[in-house]
């Protein structure tokens, strides 16, 4: 074990390490139930925990009785989104709900939620933590679930590491600044502290990229396409986002016929059928008519034109003749900075938790910088990009992307409030982590080592800074 | 390299904390305890010549406040004198009082009622002794589900966003009382002593172990003859062979 631990590089040793304790100390400063949907999240496993089902019945109320009586005791719905009310921190209101708690069933919630359409593989992982803590309060169980998805962080920021390996080779302080994006950005530990299928699905799909990339890059051997489409089957069984992983998937399916094209057809086919047989079937399963959530729209009754406004004005300003396209949760700000920048840097809480706006316009300097220096990476290696590699990169972002705006665009329409959150791109984490790796690259080589070191070390001060924030929020 | 990741990292962390220690010395907060109401709207009636109260508050522990800040709307006339009460929720004797003299307008409002640490039950109470009615901020009953407001004894059916204050402490000096806080409704096993160990971790274990892996990453870097080659080679992954074109193992190694 010590050997094994001894061949871990230091660097990526210290970012398991960090965002292992930076992951816990989010898990255990947010107050229950103050992340995004996490009531919801925590019925769901606490739905299988409890009776060994699924979410969705429409016979069951959505919470049980212990969630609902420990959510009112710490005032828990009233404190979500608004920053003036502060949780329950009277002792005395504590006892008072601990005097009756063990009494008010578990197993009596599981209605339909907007969460109970979700696969189920992230809720039986946090299962078990919340059945670790089965003798507790909801207060022990929702911790146990929240270390349980915690523990996904260090593989996000394994994956990141493996991926910036595959992309710059052999470079440790490279690999070091890829992987410091997922361990110190304080919003993929928030979100990575709290009961959700993210922090399993960040982990994932690192490991897919990172999988993805090896496979390219070797012309995809058998060995290495099937764990990466084992991946892409977990993820989807993860999180429905990941169906945005298939056109990559596609394209490695692609690249694995064509490099085979001089084999005999017969195995070319066995060879896709070990890959598309399993593939299918996850789909045919997912998509069974009661996975299909109410807020799916199908393409038949989309305005394509106005969905192109409405993308075109969510990046850049209306052109002369332009309808307008209010993006209502924005109410007229620039939707790049209010959703991009600001959740992606950091909106704890329900969203509610942030900065002053000028923070986020730095930030959003910052980002364009990193951003702008990447893509001068990218210029400076033309000549010697693996093109497939980087069209499953892309393509692997864009759809994600892709898939966020077609369902941000057709709740919109549905008249809701709007779908896009900054963190539903953090399943390319790992690709962040590789554009700034690739900003430090171009940085020249006498001074790379001091920027690279003082880049890790400010977005650490950063995250001080999140956490604080988040404690002052509730606590002050 | 090793020497610069060093340099670059530990100079940025040092300005860094110290910037964090600055703004936790130089910014606090003043709230001992808010009832969970936020000032949504006018809602809670104070009448001429009437009293309205927010009953009954448990102060956690007790603990000391001097001072009671609310949201008033005057509807654009002076605000008449307004008469701050703290009085046992049984019905108990005045405890402390406090005064806004006339004349004030709409907005948010501190009325220092001098000290008060009971761990009893409260009230807090609103005497309008003018002739112009006003109205507090606050929000439908539900939002503080221990204590209620009352216009004249009746219940009203919504709250007072009320907070109970004392003079500002930094954020560093409050750190052990956020730390007492924060450990309600909690894990069994998380307490104050959790969040010092956690602290402790976070602002000294962590920033060791990110100088310790940058300088151990620059010299490995700086030890691998095919790195330092590469220093002027494109930093994305270059056209590659099959593996059979690839040292063996070389794939595992990163």
């Amino acid at each position: 074990m010590r050997d094994g631990l001894r061949r871990i590089p230091p660097g990526l040793g210290a970012m398991l390490a960090v965002s292992a304790v930076l992951a816990v100390t989010w898990a255990c400063v947010t107050p229950a139930f103050q992340a995004p949907d996490e009531q919801r999240h925590y019925t769901y496993t606490q739905t299988i925990a409890e009776r060994f089902a699924l979410p969705g019945d429409p016979d069951r109320p959505g919470f049980s009785t212990q969630v609902l009586d420990g959510m009112a005791a710490m005032n828990a719905d009233q404190v979500a989104g608004q920053r003036a009310v502060k949780p329950e921190w009277g002792p005395a209101a504590e006892r008072a709900w601990a005097a009756t708690q063990s009494a008010a069933p578990r197993d009596d919630g599981g209605g339909p939620s907007p969460a109970s359409t979700y696969p189920p593989v992230s809720y039986a992982w946090e299962a078990i933590g919340y059945r670790m803590a089965a003798s507790g309060t909801v207060f022990d169980q929702l911790l146990g679930a929240r270390l349980m998805s915690a523990f996904w962080l260090p593989f996000t920021v394994l994956g990141t590491w493996l991926l910036a390996g595959e992309l710059f080779g052999r470079r440790r302080l490279l690999q070091t600044v890829a992987a410091s994006v997922p361990a110190l950005a304080p919003m993929v530990a928030f979100i990575s502290g709290s009961v959700s299928p993210d922090g399993m699905l960040y982990a994932v799909w690192s490991f897919a990229l990172w999988l993805g990339v090896r496979a390219v890059k070797r012309g995809v051997p058998v060995k290495d396409g099937l764990a990466f489409f084992a991946l892409v089957a977990l993820a989807c069984m993860v999180k429905a986002t990941s169906f945005a992983l298939l056109p990559a998937a596609l394209l490695v399916v692609a690249i694995g016929l064509h490099s085979r094209r001089s084999h005999a057809a017969a195995r070319v086919i066995r060879l896709a059928a070990i890959v598309v047989v399993p593939l299918v079937l996850i789909l045919a399963w997912l998509f069974a008519p009661a996975q299909i959530s109410d807020t799916k729209a199908s393409a038949a009754g989309t305005n394509w034109r106005e969905m192109l406004s409405y993308a075109w004005q969510y990046y850049l300003p209306r052109v002369p003749g332009q309808q307008d396209y209010p993006i209502r949760p924005i109410s007229g700000g620039y939707p790049l900075l209010q959703v991009w920048i600001t959740q992606g840097w950091g909106a704890f809480g329900w969203l509610e938790v942030k900065w002053a706006a000028w923070v986020y316009r730095v930030l959003g300097v910052i980002t364009v910088g990193i951003g702008a220096l990447a893509m001068a990476a990218l210029w400076r290696a033309r000549r010697a990009i693996d093109w497939r590699v980087a069209g499953f990169l892309a393509l692997a972002c864009l759809s994600l992307l892709a898939g966020l705006h077609w369902t941000d665009y057709h709740q919109l329409e549905a008249g809701s409030r709007g779908f896009m959150q900054a963190r539903y791109l953090f399943p390319v984490i790992a690709v962040f982590g590789a554009a700034l790796a690739a900003a430090v690259s171009v940085v020249p080589t006498r001074i790379r080592a001091a920027v690279a070191g003082g880049t890790v070390a400010g977005l650490f001060v950063f995250h001080l800074f999140a956490i604080g924030l988040v404690v002052a929020r509730f606590y002050a | 390299m090793r020497k610069r990741a060093i340099i670059g990292s530990v100079a940025v962390l040092a300005v860094g904390l110290v910037a964090v220690l600055a703004v936790g010395l130089t910014r606090g907060s003043s709230l001992v305890y808010a009832l969970g109401a936020a000032p949504a709207g006018p809602v809670v009636p104070v009448p001429p010549g009437g009293v309205t109260c927010q009953t009954p508050i448990s102060v956690p522990d007790g603990a000391e406040f001097d001072r009671v800040a609310f949201t008033v709307r005057t509807a654009g006339q002076p605000g008449p004198a307004l008469a701050v009460e703290i009085r046992r929720a049984d019905g108990g004797p005045l405890l402390t009082s406090g005064a806004l003299p006339a004349g004030y307008g709409d907005g948010a409002k501190v009325v220092e009622v001098g000290r008060v640490a009971t761990p009893a039950p409260i009230a807090v109470c609103l005497r309008n002794g003018g002739a112009v009615p006003i109205a507090i901020y606050g929000q439908p009953t539900i939002a503080s589900p221990r204590t209620n407001a009352t216009v004249d004894g009746k219940l009203i059916g919504f709250d007072m966003a009320i907070t109970l204050n004392r003079e500002q402490r930094s954020f560093i000096a409050l750190l052990p009382t956020m730390a007492d806080r924060a450990s309600v409704f909690r894990a069994g096993w998380v307490g104050p002593f959790t969040y010092l160990v956690l602290a402790l971790l976070v602002v000294i274990g962590v920033p060791l172990l990110l100088v310790r892996g940058l300088a151990a990453a620059a010299t490995a870097d700086d030890d691998e003859p095919s790195a330092e080659q590469r220093e002027d080679e494109p930093p994305v992954a270059a056209q590659e062979r099959p593996q059979e074109a690839r040292p063996a193992g070389a794939a595992k190694e990163r």
